[in-house]
C-alpha cells in the first residue's frame, strides 16, 4: 500500500519535473528562433535592456520576473485588460506616470494579489459596473490624493477600452 | 558378526565398497542368519529395479526458468528495499526543484555571472552572454510592461480603510462587502 502510493507519487513527481523542463526548453527554443530572426539593430536594442537589466537589484529582477509567471496565469480577459491599460499608461506623461505609480505603491493599500494588510479592508473593483466602480474611486483618500490631471489619467487607465 | 552391524552394512555391502575382512564377515553371517539374508535379498531386488530406470536429463529450459526464477526473486528483495527509497528521493528533489524554481531560474538567468561555455557578445569593450539573453529574451522585450504590471494589477483594487477611518464607520455594517482582513 504505502510502495503503490510511493510509486504513484514518484510518477506524478517525475510529470511535474518533465514538463516544467520541456515548458522552459520549449520557451528557450522560441526565443533562439525569434533572436536569430532579429535584424542586428533589434538585437543591439535587446542587449541594451539586459544591460540595464543586469545593473538592476535582484529584488526588482525577481519582481519582474514574478510577475512575468502571474501574467502567464491570468484569464485572456485579463491579460488583455491589463495589456490595454499597459498602452494607455505608455502614453502617460512621464510625470503623470510615476506620481500615479508612487501614490500607488505609497499609501500602501493596494496589494498585487488582492490580500489585504492586516488591520485594514480591502475592495476589489473586479467584476463591479463602470458606475460602481467611479462611486468607489471617489470616495477614496486615494483619488482625493490625485491633481486634476492624474484622476483623468487614472479614469483612462481604469476604463480602459 | 551381530545382525544390527551387518544390516548397517547392506548398501556398502551391495556396492562392494567394504574392506575385504568385513565383506566376508557380512557373507558368513548371511549364511548363519536367514533373517538378515531375506533383508538383504530384498534391498538387492529393489537396488536392481532401481537399476532398469533410465536417467532422464532435465529440459535445458527448466534449469533456465528455474535460475531466472531465482534471480527475480532476487532482484525483487532488492526493489522492496530500493523503491521506496528512490521515491523518497525523487520527491523530495521534485519539491526542492519545484520551490527553489524561482529563485533558481532568477540566479540561472538574470545573475551578474556568465557561463564560461556561453557565446558572448562583444559589445563597447564588454562581454554579453548570448545564451542568457536568450533565455530571458521573452522578459527583455516586454520589460516595461513587466515592471509596470504591479501598478496595472492594482488599479482593480480599491481601499477603503480611509473611508471608515474618516467616517468612523468601524462598528457599523457597511452596505459594501468586504474581504477578511
Amino acid at each position: 500500500m504505502t510502495n503503490n502510493f510511493l510509486i504513484v507519487s514518484t510518477v506524478f513527481c517525475l510529470l511535474i519535473l518533465a514538463t516544467g523542463s520541456a515548458a522552459d526548453e520549449l520557451t528557450i527554443e522560441k526565443n533562439r528562433q525569434k533572436w536569430q530572426k532579429m535584424s542586428p539593430e533589434e538585437k543591439n536594442r535587446v542587449i541594451e535592456i539586459y544591460r540595464g537589466w543586469k545593473a538592476q537589484p535582484e529584488e526588482k529582477k525577481k519582481m519582474i520576473r514574478r510577475n512575468y509567471e502571474t501574467y502567464h496565469e491570468l484569464s485572456p480577459q485579463e491579460r488583455d485588460i491589463l495589456r490595454g491599460r499597459f498602452r494607455t499608461y505608455k502614453q502617460l506623461k512621464p510625470s503623470v506616470k510615476e506620481s500615479i505609480r508612487e501614490k500607488l505603491q505609497n499609501t500602501d493599500r493596494f496589494t498585487a494579489g488582492g490580500h489585504a494588510e492586516k488591520g485594514k479592508r480591502y475592495r476589489s473593483l473586479k467584476d463591479k459596473s463602470d458606475e460602481e466602480k467611479m462611486n468607489m474611486i471617489e470616495r477614496s483618500m486615494f483619488w482625493k490624493s490625485l491633481s486634476n490631471e492624474e484622476k483623468e489619467a487614472f479614469k483612462q487607465l481604469m476604463f480602459v477600452e | 558378526m551381530n545382525c544390527d552391524a551387518a544390516r548397517k552394512s547392506f548398501a556398502s555391502y551391495i556396492e562392494g565398497s567394504l574392506p575385504d575382512d568385513q565383506q566376508r564377515l557380512v557373507t558368513e553371517h548371511f549364511e548363519r542368519c536367514k533373517s538378515c539374508r531375506d533383508g538383504y535379498e530384498s534391498i538387492l531386488h529393489a537396488w536392481k529395479t532401481l537399476d532398469l530406470w533410465e536417467d532422464v536429463e532435465p529440459p535445458v529450459h527448466m534449469k533456465k526458468d528455474a535460475m531466472q526464477k531465482l534471480r527475480d526473486e532476487r532482484l525483487s528483495d532488492r526493489l522492496h528495499f530500493l523503491l521506496p527509497v528512490a521515491a523518497v528521493l525523487v520527491i523530495a528533489m521534485t519539491i526542492f526543484l519545484f520551490y527553489g524554481r524561482e529563485d533558481h531560474r532568477s540566479i540561472r538567468d538574470m545573475a551578474s555571472s556568465t557561463d564560461s561555455t556561453t557565446v558572448k557578445i562583444k559589445t563597447a569593450g564588454k562581454e554579453i552572454s548570448e545564451e542568457e539573453i536568450i533565455s530571458n529574451l521573452q522578459i527583455l522585450q516586454d520589460k516595461d510592461f513587466y515592471d509596470a504590471f504591479d501598478t496595472l494589477k492594482k488599479i482593480d483594487l480599491l481601499p477603503l480603510a480611509d473611508d471608515f477611518q474618516e467616517n468612523h464607520h468601524y462598528d457599523k455594517k457597511s452596505s459594501l462587502e468586504f474581504l477578511p482582513a
